[in-house]
């Protein structure tokens, strides 16, 4: 728990709904080192998006209240920065890609525009430094041909290509945290293990911290060190991801991954659904939000809002919010 | 090679209709000259003579057909009425309206599109509200009484008193600046409203896109976001509002204009030829300004192809 | 975090995750809380009033009465003063509401119809690849309407149906619907694969059928906001034409007391324009208020296109 590179506290964001105010994203906290790949899953809806556009500093006043303690990127609180100093930290210190690439990039610049623009913003290069730096990032995640692809325009290229350019204007100033909001869910399955490959490496080598959104266990099987179960706006475990697909404490992470189909055991096991539907957030109910459709809830989970407890100690490692969790003879680790 | 032929094709459907119609209306249904050029106590045979010399004694495909030729030989006969050939009106009356529209059309266009830009940029703000409402305000107004009102304000004893009331004798930059300058303080202010309007629709629309999130979580500032993104990608439907409001404006804008400040353009040209029946000129207009839609789509599709990758 | 004011740009991202519902009655209560868009039902609902009080012969009835002597200025005679020929200009004006309405009212409804009609048929023909012979010809009608200049054919049709008073209506009808016909055949072609229209071509229903109790009614918020543009073109329309002589027969209208007063202003007599002026600025904003609030409250995301 060393060089905490990014570190956020009690983060709440308001928006204004159809059916009146509703927090979607209700104090959350997490912090994150250079080089590890913290995942953020939930069901769609829950929060995730919106809590990564509130980070970046994307969300509007008249539509959205951003709140938080604390947003601590490298030594600069960002909740304490103006408009004018978010942008110079945007795209160069904090950086974003995003689910869809085709509508993410403008359809009217080439990708060497697009790259080329970003570097010269953040890192002051004159254009022809700009260009060689561009086909200098293309050609590290991976662009065999990189020359050709800066004159190529986003809609001439498949998608795992387009997220590649993606990667490659979001890491190009040498970020201290990218946030990926579900940066493989449009692409398909080999293009995407081949994306997060390259994430990974690239996060490695430049002590980026990865903020991985997603809404697939398998991703975060695949490419997280730890990961955040989200629900309804809030936190609900935080876990190393050995011990949390080993080990689920809270009910709602169970029910994620029994959700999940498996074929290891050798006969084949019914896929276990959770009952109910997430609610509207403008109709969100005292206590835990998950107490509706959990079968160990109590009056005490409908009144009472659940805090973050340790489950396994010192270490602090592994962290949950329920008053009924799930007990584990022997705990991973 | 496809697509050329498309247009061709298209294009002279489209030709052929234009012409059909206003051929049906303005000369088919339109006013009968003989009285007119014989006077009405004529002989059975003087008006036999002055009908078979208009032509009103042949079928109608016949005198469509006719209609046809002349108008892609370009040669389109003189004006019943003045006798002057219909050539030699149009180049004298053509440069007059373009003169006189054209500062009024490009002003009007380019204000709209820096007043959509604000007002989208500052949407929901008291900025917007002002440009929003002064647009609706604008195309609450009836051109003509921008025009009265403008005039007794500039051109007359009861107000400034700057300009001449009416007419077009221009012969240096100073006496064309004195005659323009209230038509195109007319024009600019009917089309205004309209314009801020769907120019700012347009850039709310472009300025929702995916891409200008990507922008900012870049770091772009909001003058990057919206002159180089949006006004960007705002091209195509910026560039087709422009190129085929152009002959509406140049014929129909002019129409009233020319009337009302007795201005010898294209406008009072063609709305005189209609109310005398004088066909030739009438003609001539309705078929050219067919011939230059086509051309103006033909552009168009080529300015397309320019500012967007994606058409090709 | 900071929450950047100036900038309001984008929609925050997907917080339109949340709106499913979009039902008549929230149309109808995002109209009641649109102040501007209730200001022009007040302004149009006045007007209509005025107009229905001269249909029924209740006001303005003495607007053709020579009684005054030439620009009689204001008095308790004549509240805003008499024309050139010795008319009351007040009596004017108020009749004139029932032209504009009338005017209004014929030319909005028609080509608004013609336009659902038209533009629906199109739109149920047209194929995805290539084209129907109907959505062709439709098409290209609208593309020969759309390239004749607009003055210049409203001009021809009121000069060739001359004497009929009902011209300037036909003319306008016949240029208005192009309009409506493409924005509704967008919308057919739309909704044409949506689950309610297969299951009813599923069921064998036949194509009016379908396309009058299934198709249209769908595409009634743009018929709505249509109908309130035309009836605002049609007005402004009338006052042009009115000015090129084309105009409204055996009655008046501001349009006509506009082109009376181009040759008074110069004279120094304002009352004709104003009035009229006024008159006609008040209904055409209180039209352009409602139609604003109406697309607003149909479609917010396509506001004032």
């Amino acid at each position: 728990m060393s060089d905490c590179i990014f570190s956020v506290r009690n983060l709440s964001v308001t928006l204004q709904t159809g059916l009146g105010l509703a927090r979607v994203v209700d104090k959350i906290s997490f912090s994150l080192q250079g080089g590890e790949i913290l995942g953020l899953v939930g069901e769609s809806g829950c929060g995730k998006s919106i809590t990564a556009a509130a980070l970046m500093g994307l969300v509007l006043s008249p539509q959205g209240l951003v709140t938080a303690d604390q947003i601590k990127l490298g030594d600069k609180n960002l909740t304490q920065l103006d408009e004018a100093s978010l942008r110079r930290v945007r795209g160069s210190e904090i950086s974003m890609i995003f689910q869809e690439p085709l509508t993410a990039l403008d359809p009217v610049f080439s990708v060497g525009s697009h790259l080329s623009t970003v570097i010269r913003r953040h890192r002051g290069e004159n254009r022809r430094q700009a260009l060689r730096s561009s086909v200098d990032m293309l050609e590290r995640v991976g662009m065999a041909d990189a020359d050709r692809i800066m004159q190529s325009y986003p809609h001439q290229l498949s998608g795992g290509m387009r997220q590649r350019v993606m990667i490659a204007m979001a890491m190009a100033c040498r970020p201290k945290v990218l946030i990926a909001d579900e940066p493989t869910t449009a692409l398909d399955v080999t293009t995407q293990a081949q994306v997060l490959t390259q994430l990974s490496e690239l996060g490695q080598s430049f002590g980026t911290a990865i903020l991985l959104i997603t809404h697939d266990l398998g991703v975060v099987a695949q490419a997280c060190d730890r990961a955040l179960i989200m629900y309804c706006g809030r936190i609900v475990e935080e876990a190393p991801v050995k011990a949390l697909f080993g080990a689920p404490t809270h009910p709602y992470t169970a029910g994620l991954l029994a959700a999940v189909p498996r074929i290891s055991t050798g006969r084949a096991q019914r896929v276990q659904a959770i009952p109910g539907l997430v609610p509207h957030p403008a109709a969100l109910s005292d206590g835990c939000h998950f107490a509706n459709r959990c079968q160990r809830a109590d009056t005490r989970c409908r009144t009472l809002i659940p805090n973050m407890r340790s489950v396994d100690g010192p270490t602090n490692s592994h962290l949950h919010a329920c008053h009924h969790p799930l007990e584990h003879s022997c705990h991973a680790d | 090679m496809r697509i050329i032929l498309h247009n061709i094709i298209h294009g002279l459907l489209l030709i052929l209709g234009v012409t059909l119609i206003s051929f049906l209306l303005m000369v088919w249904f339109g006013p009968d000259q003989t009285y007119t050029l014989i006077g009405k106590n004529a002989t059975a045979s003087q008006i036999m003579e002055v009908r078979h010399e208009l032509n009103y004694d042949q079928p109608f495909m016949r005198r469509y057909l006719d209609y046809l030729v002349e108008l892609f030989t370009l040669d389109l006969g003189a004006s019943n009425s003045s006798g002057e050939q219909v050539n030699s009106i149009l180049r004298r009356t053509l440069p007059v309206s373009l003169a006189l529209m054209l500062p009024g059309f490009i002003i009007g266009n380019l204000l709209g599109i820096v007043l959509g830009l604000i007002a989208a940029f500052r949407k929901g703000t008291w900025s917007d509200r002002l440009i929003t409402g002064l647009s609706v305000t604008g195309m609450s107004i009836s051109f003509l009484i921008i025009i009265i009102g403008l005039q007794v304000l500039l051109s007359t004893p009861y107000g400034l008193n700057l300009f001449p009331v009416r007419g077009w004798q221009v012969e240096d930059l100073s006496s064309y600046l004195a005659y323009v300058t209230v038509p195109t303080l007319s024009l600019i202010l009917v089309t205004l409203g309209y314009n801020t309007r769907f120019y700012r629709a347009v850039f709310i629309e472009e300025s929702s896109r995916e891409h200008i999130r990507t922008a900012r979580a870049f770091g772009a500032s909001p003058a990057t976001l919206m002159w180089r993104h949006v006004l960007k990608n705002s091209l195509v439907p910026i560039t087709t509002r422009i190129m085929f409001s152009i002959p509406l404006v140049v014929i129909s804008g002019s129409l009233l204009i020319e009337s009302y400040f007795g201005i010898p353009g294209i406008g009072k040209v063609s709305f005189d030829a209609i109310t005398s029946g004088d066909q030739p000129i009438l003609k001539a207009v309705v078929g050219l300004t067919a011939v230059i839609f086509v051309l103006i789509q033909i552009a168009t599709d080529f300015i397309y192809r320019l500012v967007d990758p994606r058409i090709s | 975090m900071k929450t950047p004011q100036a900038l309001t740009l984008s929609r925050v991202f997907p917080a339109n995750a949340f709106e499913s519902d979009k039902g008549r009655g929230r149309v109808w209560s995002k109209l009641r809380r649109d102040k501007a868009g209730l200001l022009g039902l007040v302004i149009v609902t006045v007007f209509l009033l005025l107009s229905l009080g001269v249909l029924f012969g209740w006001l303005g009835q003495g607007w053709s009465i020579a009684d005054g002597g030439r620009w009689e200025p204001m008095s308790v005679n004549h509240w805003l003063g008499t024309n050139l020929l010795g008319q009351d200009i007040f009596q004017r004006a108020v009749f004139s509401t029932r032209t504009a309405f009338e005017i209004g009212l014929a030319v909005s409804l028609l080509s608004t119809l013609l336009g659902a009609l038209l533009g629906a048929l199109a739109g149920w023909y047209n194929t995805k690849l290539g084209g129907n012979w109907v959505d062709g010809s439709i098409l290209w009608l609208m593309g020969v309407l759309d390239s004749i200049p607009f003055y210049l054919f409203v001009a021809a049709v009121a000069y060739a149906l001359q004497g009929w008073p009902w011209a300037m209506h036909v003319a306008m009808i016949v240029t208005f619907w192009t309009t409506t016909g493409r924005l509704v055949r967008a919308e057919v072609m739309r909704i044409k694969s949506r689950g309610f229209v297969l299951s009813s071509r599923a069921i064998g229903l036949p194509v009016p059928v379908i396309l009058i109790r299934h198709v249209l009614p769908n595409t009634l918020h743009i018929l709505l906001v249509q109908a309130s543009m035309a009836f605002v073109a049609a007005i402004k329309t009338e006052v042009i034409l009115s000015f090129l002589g084309l105009g409204v027969q055996d009655s008046v209208s501001w349009g006509m007391m506009l082109a009376e007063s181009t040759q008074e202003v110069l004279a120094g007599h304002f009352n004709n324009f104003l009035t009229a002026s006024f008159m006609l600025f008040i209904l055409l904003l209180g039209f352009n208020l409602l139609a604003d609030a109406l697309q607003d409250a149909f479609d917010p995301r396509q506001a004032s296109l």
